[in-house]
């Protein structure tokens, strides 16, 4: 209404610019600009004219109205214009969709209305999503259809309605309604008042949107078979959901007799899942010698699955072991010097808290400052509530390149300490940084150097006996005997030591 | 011990050990040099290019065999001697054999050491003997078919094999006394080293001598 009057006003405005310009000479109010003196026409400044009218709308009410009275005109109308049609348009096979599946919502419409008589359109998407009994509005301002965008040929245009991608945003399945609300200024209506329209094309678009529920896969419990209660225990799974959705996973163990024994619920995204015994406090020492079961439940917000295989599955079985009270891990090297060729003995003690007795095998392993644990020697004892002394003699742990570094050893066991712990390590000693074992008069070293300087000179003798530089390079240089070379000792069959005696014997 | 003297037995040894590398590589350089003078001097006797395989055919002098396997010998039992004094422990390099745990804590370790250097090294002179006719100057089989050689440097240059075997035990030495140090011994076995490497490669530099004047 407004604009309409601020138009009719510009128009006015411009009317009396013409009048100014070919009428004769007005004389501006005191507050005019430019004042020069003298006659001559001048032109009507257009914000004079607004300010003249602002300012008679607030001191000049009356007058206002008269003057809006006086320049009011009825929008265009014409006896032949017709209401656009506006229409829903989805291109899909079916309007069945899942939540995730991407949708173009378009909007269709067909103007035949001459260019002047037509009018802008807003137009207004609407949805009533399922469960509910009114349509909420998606775009909060208009979409706007100007009068200069239709396709002169088909006088057609078209919105997609890029707010509305996917139904993912839906926390309940099932018909999804979709209209559209249109205005031209003067008429409303909507896209739902069409009857008997054919696809593509709808009035109302109605798409019954599906869910994926989640899929749980790999289900593995490890390790496998028999376990210690306090041992990393792990349920691991993979669920997958095509919608994507944050999903509920209820991990439930049963115990021996099928009733729920613990259940864990994490918020977890599709992935690999995995549950930790020991970070959920799943299993205590009580539990030993029991045989448990699991099955997951599981949702996504909108559908769930309440059991997961439908046959529980089996795991952990936790074994009955000793609890192991371990002290006095010591060592002593077969000199005080510590060389690394010496033998070593180490020792443990332990016993079993518990009155039972059961085999526990005890594993040693020794390092030096920042190598990896190098596994010595394994062992398997019965321990029960006396204190044994498991002992590994005479080992021989370290190598050349141990020599001048502190060593360090470690004993692991197949059961838990007093602490929980399944290994005992301590610092050792430095190891002596001497490297050879033998003296030089060493027997070991004569029979070292010995063959190794004989076989070195052989070397030298063969390559001579295989290159003949000696004579025969020069007999080759001279054009000599390079065809007529004696046969080698293979082929005459002369024995090794012959051949060695004979080239010694060469001039 | 002293530490100047210390000092100045530190430095002995290094100084040693570049006389050592320097008497090598100018020997190779002489010996190139050598070469190539007597070919130059050929062609301008001759008046003429002469082809440098047949130029190395005329050149060549029988030494006889077993000469030439004394010299092949001693030749491979230098780089042993190298590879015993500066790397069979960690005296020298921080790296050495007793980094190969393994094989250094075998008790044959020190004869698997040499005979591996020994086999390494004539398997790069038999290498270096394939190289074409017209490369025969980089042959180390050939290297004494260019030189008239003595007979008193003959012998020379066979006894240097024992020289190189009492550096080779030295090392030995050091190394079974390693982390205890024998300057002594290191000093005598780089100086039976440098006495054999300064025989072995002794007809080349007196041939540049003679050629000089």
């Amino acid at each position: 209404m407004n604009r309409k009057l601020i138009c009719i006003l510009v128009i006015f405005a411009i009317l009396l610019s013409v009048q100014n310009v070919v009428g004769p000479a007005t004389k501006s109010s005191g507050s005019t600009s430019g004042g020069g003196g003298g006659g001559g026409s001048k032109p009507v400044d257009i914000d004079k004219l607004l300010k003249a009218v602002e300012d008679g709308k607030k001191n000049k009410p009356d007058t206002f109205e008269e003057l809006k009275t006086i320049l009011w005109k009825d929008p265009i109308t014409s006896e032949n214009y017709t209401l656009p049609t506006v229409l829903m348009y989805y291109n899909g096979n079916n309007t069945t969709v899942s939540r995730t599946e991407p949708i173009d919502i378009i909007t269709v419409v067909t103007n035949n209305n001459p260019l002047e008589m037509r009018r802008m359109l807003d137009l207004y998407l609407e949805v009533k999503d399922p469960g509910e009994s009114v349509y909420r509005r998606v775009n909060s301002w208009p979409e706007k259809i100007q009068t200069n965008e239709y396709n002169e040929k088909h006088n057609t245009t078209q919105r997609t309605w890029t707010m509305l991608p996917s139904f993912l945003y839906l926390k309940k399945v099932g018909e999804v309604r979709l209209r559209v609300n249109v205005s031209d200024g003067v008429n409303k209506w909507s896209t739902a008042s069409y009857s008997r329209v054919n696809p593509p094309f709808y009035g109302d678009l109605v798409f019954n949107v599906t869910n994926s529920l989640p899929n749980m896969s790999s289900f593995e419990v490890t390790p496998s078979g028999l376990v210690r209660y306090n041992d990393p225990i792990e349920y691991r799974s993979i669920i997958e959901d095509a919608d994507g959705d944050m999903l509920n996973v209820t991990l439930h163990i049963l115990d021996e007799n099928g009733n729920e024994f613990k259940n864990e619920t994490i918020n977890t995204k599709p992935g690999p899942l995995s549950f930790k015994a020991n970070e959920y406090g799943f299993f205590a020492e009580s539990d030993s010698g029991k045989n448990f079961t699991y099955y997951y439940s599981y949702d996504d917000g909108i559908g769930n699955v309440s059991k997961d295989p439908e046959a529980p599955l089996k795991g952990p079985n936790i074994k009955k072991g000793a609890k192991l009270s371990v002290d006095r891990l010591d060592f002593t090297g077969s000199s005080e010097n510590y060389y690394w060729w010496d033998k070593y003995g180490f020792s443990i003690r332990a016993k079993n808290l518990n009155p039972e007795e059961y085999e526990v095998s005890f594993a040693l392993s020794t390092r030096t400052e920042n190598s990896e644990w190098n596994t010595v020697e394994t062992k398997t004892e019965k321990i029960g509530s006396e204190p044994v002394v498991v002992r590994f003699n005479k080992t021989e742990p370290f190598r050349v390149t141990d020599a001048g570094k502190t060593f360090y050893y470690r004993v692991k066991y197949s059961e838990y300490d007093q602490s929980g712990k399944d290994s005992m390590e301590t610092k050792g000693a430095r190891i002596n940084s001497k490297i050879v074992p033998y003296s030089i008069y060493n027997s070991v070293m004569v029979l070292n150097l010995f063959p190794m300087l004989f076989i070195v000179t052989m070397i030298g003798f063969f390559m001579e006996r295989s290159l003949k530089k000696g004579v025969e390079a020069h007999e080759r240089s001279s054009g000599g005997a390079g065809t007529s070379r004696k046969e080698s000792p293979a082929r005459t069959g002369r024995n090794f030591v012959d051949s060695i005696a004979k080239m010694l014997r060469r001039r | 011990m002293d530490p100047i003297v210390q000092f100045l037995i530190d430095n002995l040894f290094a100084a040693g050990t570049i006389a050592l590398v320097l008497l090598l590589i100018i020997a190779a350089a002489l010996h190139i040099n050598n070469i190539k003078n007597v070919y130059k001097l050929m062609g301008i006797l001759q008046n003429k290019t002469v082809d440098k395989s047949h130029f190395y055919k005329e050149m060549t002098v029988s030494q006889g065999s077993n000469f030439a396997a004394l010299a092949f010998a001693s030749w491979i039992m230098l780089f042993v001697a190298i590879a015993f004094l500066y790397f069979l422990v960690p005296t020298v390099y921080s790296v050495s054999f007793m980094d190969l745990s393994e094989l250094a804590s075998n008790p044959f370790g020190f004869a698997i050491f040499g005979i591996t250097v020994g086999l390494l090294a004539a398997v790069v002179i038999f290498f270096l003997d394939k190289l074409p006719d017209d490369r025969r100057v980089f042959r180390l089989t050939e290297l004494y078919s260019f030189y008239a050689i003595s007979k008193g440097t003959k012998k020379m240059i066979g006894l240097t094999l024992i020289a190189l075997y009492c550096s080779v035990v030295l090392s030995a030495y050091v190394g079974t006394i390693y982390p205890d140090r024998s300057m002594d011994a290191q000093l005598i076995s780089l100086a039976l080293l440098i006495v054999s490497a300064g025989i072995l490669v002794m007809p080349i530099y007196k041939e540049a001598w003679e050629a000089r004047r």
